[in-house]
């Protein structure tokens, strides 16, 4: 039943297709964060109606499953381009259409709401105190942040952060569905082209579990390291989901 | 955009039509899910070593591996090990393979969830109810459920709406779900109105979620009706 050879065998297409994996988590991440400072801001904006339109879109968008989001992307690629193209009198060819890059921006977009939540928070965590005595020491608005609030906030980010990310990792496994080779789909197509498909699938989980825990173990370093200032039990956010 | 309404109006009952299918998924998984994971929170509390580390194991591997994987390992492992055995499966809805996979998924980040909660509650709380000559049972249903309960009721529906989204992972392996029903509408038109349909699906996972919310937020103001500190949950 369980093939000893071709699951060592199936290592080797899934290692090489780990680059992909981890430029799409990386890329996605990165994207997410830059949307998440921007929907923070927009979420915690003094008007009240932009404050409600953002609250609605990020409770959509956390509402929607990513293999939606793949799809609705993937589709749309097509007429996207082509009108991007037509934009600039240029002519769109459908042969090499790039799949990865929406796939990014679709994961990005669908991670976006739980970074703003998870800046907001961090925000919300940094004591009222440090920048009233920014405000005391005469610092603008921008020398506090940069300087007193940021750097607070990203110490009680970094557990959460942790958690998007190797949760986003786990969610680029779905991308292989829109046709992308990452660890996932090369699994797949190479148990198809063996009709060996436990051992296959087996070698792709172990590979996604060794990677997992060197992420987690990583993050927890930086957690601690990061933290060691903190007083025990002092602005600690860590849920393990 | 008008015709674009005009077919997600055309297709609204069929895609309504694969709701019961996505709502059994959810449903049967996340009760013997409640019930594995509470299965293996045990384990990872007691004294029993060997039930630890085996309780450790399982859930590292599951939080560890996408969901996809462990679902395709299902869908290929059962099959092969009934057939060893002598029993055809072939006729068997994937959906049975969707659930067994999703139910095991959702107990290890349910287990973590009532690992937490029961570690919330004061251990003088247990003392106390020993000593008034509980047996263990009687303090897992009197002292510990209903204050456990409070503190994990807010993770467990954020996790129960997230596996909600994830059902529609079920379409992977040929189970009608909503988008596995937006899917197959798609593909029967050669793909018109596809981007239409997966909009579509996206919206009533969107408002299924809601409906979750707020009925764990009505649960969770009842059940923490005696606790100040218990207030609605936010996601």
């Amino acid at each position: 039943m369980f093939d000893q050879s071709t699951f060592f065998q199936s290592f080797i297409p899934i290692i090489r297709a780990m680059p992909t994996t981890l430029i799409l988590t990386v890329a996605s991440i990165a994207l997410a964060l830059t949307g998440g400072i921007i929907l923070s801001l927009l979420l915690t904006c003094p008007l009240k109606i932009i404050r409600t339109i953002f609250k609605i879109v990020a409770s959509f968008l956390k509402g929607i499953p990513i293999l939606v989001f793949l799809y609705v992307f993937n589709t749309s690629i097509d007429g996207v381009m082509a009108k991007l193209y037509s934009l600039f009198n240029l002519t769109y060819s459908n042969r090499n259409t790039p799949t990865l890059q929406f796939a990014i921006f679709a994961l990005s977009l669908s991670y976006t709401p739980y970074l703003a939540d998870m800046i907001i928070s961090a925000y919300n965590a940094v004591p009222r105190g440090q920048s009233e005595a920014c405000t005391a020491f005469g610092f603008t608005k921008g020398q506090a942040m940069l300087h007193i609030i940021i750097p607070q906030m990203i110490v009680v980010a970094i557990p959460n952060f942790g958690n998007h990310f190797v949760n986003l990792l786990k969610a680029t496994s779905l991308t292989c569905m829109v046709t992308i080779m990452e660890m996932m789909g090369t699994a797949r197509n190479f148990a198809t082209m063996n009709q060996k498909f436990l051992e296959a699938y087996t070698a792709c989980a172990l590979i996604y579990w060794i990677v997992f825990e060197l992420f987690e173990q990583f993050f927890g370093f930086i957690e601690r390291r990061s933290g060691r200032y903190l007083q025990p039990g002092a602005l600690k956010v860590r849920a393990r989901t | 955009m008008l015709k674009s309404i005009e077919v997600m109006r055309q297709y609204f009952p069929a895609l309504m039509s694969a709701l019961p299918a996505t709502m059994e998924l959810l449903l049967i998984s996340v009760i013997i899910a409640l019930f594995l994971g509470l299965l293996l929170a045990w384990g990872r509390l007691g004294k029993n070593k060997a039930a630890n580390v085996i309780s450790y194991v399982i859930i590292s591997f599951m939080r560890g591996t996408p969901m996809m994987v462990q679902l395709l390992l299902v869908f290929i492992l059962i099959p092969l090990v009934a057939y060893s055995n002598g029993i055809d499966t072939s006729s068997m809805n994937p959906s049975v393979y969707a659930i067994i996979s999703f139910s095991i998924n959702e107990a290890c980040f349910f287990a973590e969830i009532f690992r937490s909660a029961y570690m919330s509650i004061d251990n003088g709380q247990i003392e106390a109810a020993t000593s008034l000559g509980m047996g263990r049972m009687q303090i897992f249903r009197r002292v510990i459920l209903p204050q456990g309960a409070i503190a994990a009721l807010p993770n467990t529906s954020n996790m129960i709406i997230e596996l909600m989204k994830n059902t529609s992972i079920a379409s992977v392996i040929g189970v009608y779900d909503i988008l596995g029903k937006a899917q197959q509408l798609g593909k029967n038109n050669y793909g018109r109105g596809q981007l239409e349909l997966y909009i579509e699906a996206g919206i009533i996972f969107w408002i299924l979620g809601l409906i979750i919310l707020s009925i764990t937020n009505l649960i969770q103001s009842h059940i923490s009706r005696c606790d100040r500190k218990g207030a609605s949950i936010h996601v």
